[in-house]
């Protein structure tokens, strides 16, 4: 009995002094030790670190970051060459010591050991950020700055804007997008196989096209074809004006279809439109849109586009019938898509319960999300919100099929993280099981990185409210009357801004009067150019009369103006020493190695020969005081010029005229 | 010796421990019995072939020092633990990664308390099979089972305090099976649960019950349980 217990008792105390073993030997300790004898080495004269535990506690986030227990040097910039895990932490607008570490790359704060830092665990299913998805957390507390850090951030935001996920995903701060009407697409479509093609496949008519392949079987597309041509009346019922007679008499004249061709040129359709891929990116490719529309939509679209498609982003062209009419056959001879196959059996003879199916299947897969279609029976039918996907919990996940690789959709063994499920969903949707309604976007690798990255910064996670930086845009189109209509017509906010509200694409207007001389802009509108050549995008030329030039010119020089633009009342622009500002020009500032004058220099900024003509004197000189006040984002360098230089190379600038 | 001797004589001395020096006969020795608190619970006398090992494997008295070093190592486990979210689970990783030989610390705590399960139901089955649930111990029978259902009860409510996924379902599941209790079983879920489903309420309650009531209820019946052995006549 006595043995017995002797035993069990020595057992015990060896067992007892494990424990403390273990802790001395521990990872975290070996580690310190290294960094000690490796700074011993370094020519610097580094400091050994005592050894013991060491960690960052931020109360603010609730987190405590022992990182720093094992990455000890993150502080110091002489170790940014050292190896892991010493190195220093790259330059970063925040301070590692205010903001620790697990709030911006994830992993495990708490943990003092390799796996369990850094990896996903049993008790530990947040593991480290890849690299590429570093920058979702910058935007949990910038979540609509465009920062400069985060292009994949920014990139995804446009994305998820431009693709309209908030018709299906509830995504907060987003708004729907235009989305053309189906309303009439019974006489607009030009047959029913260009339907069935583009439901099957989108992208092989319009491989950026926006809409994405939803995997129908046959027989929901066969439904839904013959449900939506059913559909003849277009929105407001309004009709279609007849084509004029001197279409059918003249298109298949060679001399009208020039016409067509150069009026299409000249308005440069190209700015917004692609054909077969080249040219713009703003609206759909032009190249076989012959066989997916008739000549009657083309003809009265290209006449009254937002009486036909409410709200669509197109301008309405100051054209002559017969000018569109020779572009209707311009474009009905030239943009054909010629594999297109017509299986003339099926035509015309729909089942006879074709509307109750095919409105089925239009609610299944949630096309009200995106197109409005006036139809009785018609709902939306969302899918899941993803206002807090980035804190998904990962048992809330199905994974379905994910982990069986010889299915055909499945890319072989997706690991149990966040971002591999959003990345795989948005890859390949089938891959977590056939019955999902979500369909295939034709997004590249970098893509959908992107949009992984914004998602991912959805989070619930609160963190304090002086760490969020929001940005509320109010602004909204204040134009009314004659102006707004105008504007309207010739949807100049797509591309143009004022006071924050349109598009980024050409240049803000807010200022536009007071920077730009009246008689410059009239031409201009007449014959619109590209000031810097290197740029994709350009003004078309929209024909626009003269009665609306003068109107617009008008609104220009008495309501888009900035008082802060005018010359200081002390500085006299006849008194200025033109030549002195020629020199500094030319000599002290260097202008010519971005901008072209009189033959000679650059091409990074627009060329300043007749500049004098075009911009107005006070814009010039407060531009050349400070380049980013007006244009944050502009390259030209800030070169802190004097007053006197400023108005003596804006006197210069001036005489440079037209002659 | 002397000075021993004197400072048993003192008045201080006396006063603690009432049994008159120096013991001679048979009625001195189980007076000191008598007189202690900590031995009066003890027979006065034992034979030898009923502390034979083979006949209780000491399974009562494992299970008690199970209960010890769980008593022990629960208070110096609730230096470390708030009963709140989600710093219960943020202590969990403390004692697994910052405080010195934590996870030794609950490793003892989680595997005395398996332990202490199977033994107290191998006792159950001992006492079943030696017959020593038969009169005069039926009581004591029933006091038994009353300490296997706390003992189990102990172990549900610790399960929840780590507050991981698994303690998180695993009530989630214990409570629903109460809620199917006819008539009552939904107010005892509500009871149970501080609320209608698991939450900061669940775990303080939970906690309460773990480190306080479950285990005070557990000795008091310990108590009444180890005096009933005497009472009933000590090992058969």
């Amino acid at each position: 009995m006595k043995k017995i217990y002797s035993v069990t008792s020595l057992i015990f105390l060896i067992v007892l002094a494990v424990s403390p073993l273990k802790s001395y030997f521990s990872e975290w300790r070996t580690i310190q030790n290294n960094y000690n004898r490796f700074v011993e080495k370094l020519p610097q004269k580094i400091k050994p670190i005592p050894v013991g535990l060491k960690q960052i506690w931020i109360k603010d986030f609730n987190r405590i970051d022992r990182c720093v227990t094992c990455h000890v040097g993150i502080n110091d910039n002489r170790l940014s060459n050292a190896p892991q895990p010493f190195r220093s932490h790259p330059k970063i607008p925040h301070d590692v010591e205010k903001f620790g570490c697990t709030i911006c790359h994830e992993g495990q704060g708490l943990a003092t050991d390799y796996e369990e830092a850094h990896l996903s665990t049993e008790f530990w299913d947040k593991p480290l950020l890849p690299r590429r998805y570093v920058q979702s957390s910058c935007a949990k507390c910038h979540p609509d700055e465009n920062l400069k850090f985060t292009s994949s951030v920014n990139l995804g935001r446009e994305l998820i804007n431009e693709y309209n996920c908030v018709a299906c995903h509830d995504i907060p701060g987003f708004r729907k997008q235009f989305v053309p009407s189906l309303d009439g697409i019974g006489n607009k479509a030009e047959n029913r196989e260009w339907l069935i093609n583009w439901l099957k496949d989108p992208f092989h008519s319009q491989p950026k096209s926006k809409m994405p392949q939803f995997h129908f079987i046959d027989e929901e597309i066969e439904s839904l074809v013959d449900f939506l041509t059913s559909f003849k009346n277009f929105p407001n019922n309004v009709r279609f004006e007849s084509l004029p007679k001197i279409y059918f008499e003249k298109k298949e004249d060679e001399n009208f279809i020039q016409l067509g061709q150069t009026r299409f040129r000249e308005a440069r359709c190209i700015s917004c439109h692609s054909v077969d891929g080249k040219g713009g990116h703003l609206a759909v490719d032009l190249g076989k849109i012959a066989s997916k529309v008739n000549e009657g939509w083309l003809f009265n679209y290209i006449k009254y586009p937002q009486k036909f498609q409410p709200k669509v982003e197109m301008p309405q062209y100051g054209f002559s019938n017969e000018e569109i009419a020779a572009i209707t056959a311009y474009i009905k001879s030239e943009f054909v898509d010629w594999e297109i196959e017509y299986d003339e059996s099926k035509k015309d003879q729909p089942e006879p319960n074709f509307f109750e199916k095919g409105l089925a299947v239009f609610n299944k897969y949630n096309c009200a999300g995106c197109h409005q279609l006036s139809a009785k029976g018609i709902f939306e039918n969302p899918g899941p919100e993803l206002s807090s996907i980035g804190s998904k919990k990962l048992y809330q996940i199905d994974w379905g099929k994910a982990n069986q690789p010889q299915d055909r959709y499945v890319v072989a063994g997706i690991p149990h993280t966040r971002y591999d499920f959003i990345e795989n969903k948005i890859k390949s949707p089938k891959s977590f099981g056939e019955n999902t309604r979500m369909p295939r976007f034709n997004f590249s690798e970098t893509q959908i990185q992107s949009i992984t990255s914004y998602l991912l910064s959805l989070n619930e996670e609160e963190l304090p409210a002086r760490y969020q930086r929001k940005f509320i845009t109010t602004s909204t189109d204040n134009l009314h009357g004659e102006i707004g209509e105008i504007f309207k017509k010739y949807t100049c906010l797509k591309c143009h801004s004022i006071n924050n509200y349109g598009g980024k694409i050409a240049p803000d207007l807010t200022r536009i009067g007071s920077q730009l001389q009246t008689e410059w802009t009239r031409k201009y509108f007449k014959v619109p150019y590209s000031l810097r050549p290197i740029v994709e995008e350009r003004m078309p030329n929209l024909f626009i009369s003269n009665k609306e030039i003068e109107l617009l010119l008008q609104y220009f020089n008495t309501t888009l103006l900035d008082d802060g633009l005018m010359l200081p009342k002390n500085l006299d622009l006849k008194v200025a020493n033109v030549h002195r500002g020629e020199n500094l020009f030319r000599e002290l500032y260097g202008c010519q190695s971005c901008h072209i004058v009189s033959g000679k220099g650059g091409y990074v900024g627009p060329p300043l020969d007749n500049v004098g003509n075009r911009l107005k004197p006070g814009w010039i000189y407060k531009w050349l005081l400070d380049p980013q006040f007006y244009n944050p984002k502009t390259i030209e360098p800030r070169s802190n010029m004097s007053n006197k230089d400023a108005i003596d190379i804006t006197a210069f600038l001036m005489t440079l005229r037209e002659k | 010796m002397q000075i021993f001797r004197k400072i048993q004589m003192t008045k201080i001395w006396r006063s603690i421990f009432r049994t008159d020096l120096p013991i001679k006969t048979n009625l001195d020795r189980s007076l000191v019995i008598f007189n202690s608190l900590t031995l009066h619970i003890q027979p006065v006398k034992v034979r030898e072939r009923a502390i034979k090992f083979t006949y209780t494997f000491y399974l009562g008295m494992i299970s008690f020092f199970l209960f010890v070093i769980l008593t022990v190592t629960g208070i110096l486990l609730m230096l470390y633990y708030q009963p709140a979210i989600p710093h219960a689970y943020e202590n969990m990783k403390d004692l697994q990664f910052v405080v010195s030989n934590g996870s030794f610390l609950r490793n003892m705590h989680r595997w005395s308390a398996h332990l202490m399960v199977i033994t107290v139901f191998l006792h159950m089955l001992r006492v079943f099979f030696s017959g020593a649930y038969k009169p005069p111990r039926e009581f004591n029978w029933v006091i038994g089972v009353l300490l296997l259902i706390l003992t189990l009860l102990l172990g549900y409510t610790g399960y929840l305090l780590p507050y991981d996924q698994l303690s998180y379902w695993a009530v989630t599941v214990g409570a629903n099976i109460v809620g199917y209790i006819p008539l009552i079983g939904k107010e005892i879920r509500f009871l149970l649960l501080g609320g209608n489903q698991i939450g900061e309420y669940t775990l303080i309650r939970f906690y309460v019950l773990h480190c306080v009531i479950l285990p005070l209820f557990l000795t008091l019946l310990v108590a009444l349980h180890f005096w009933r052995i005497r009472k009933d006549g000590g090992l058969n």
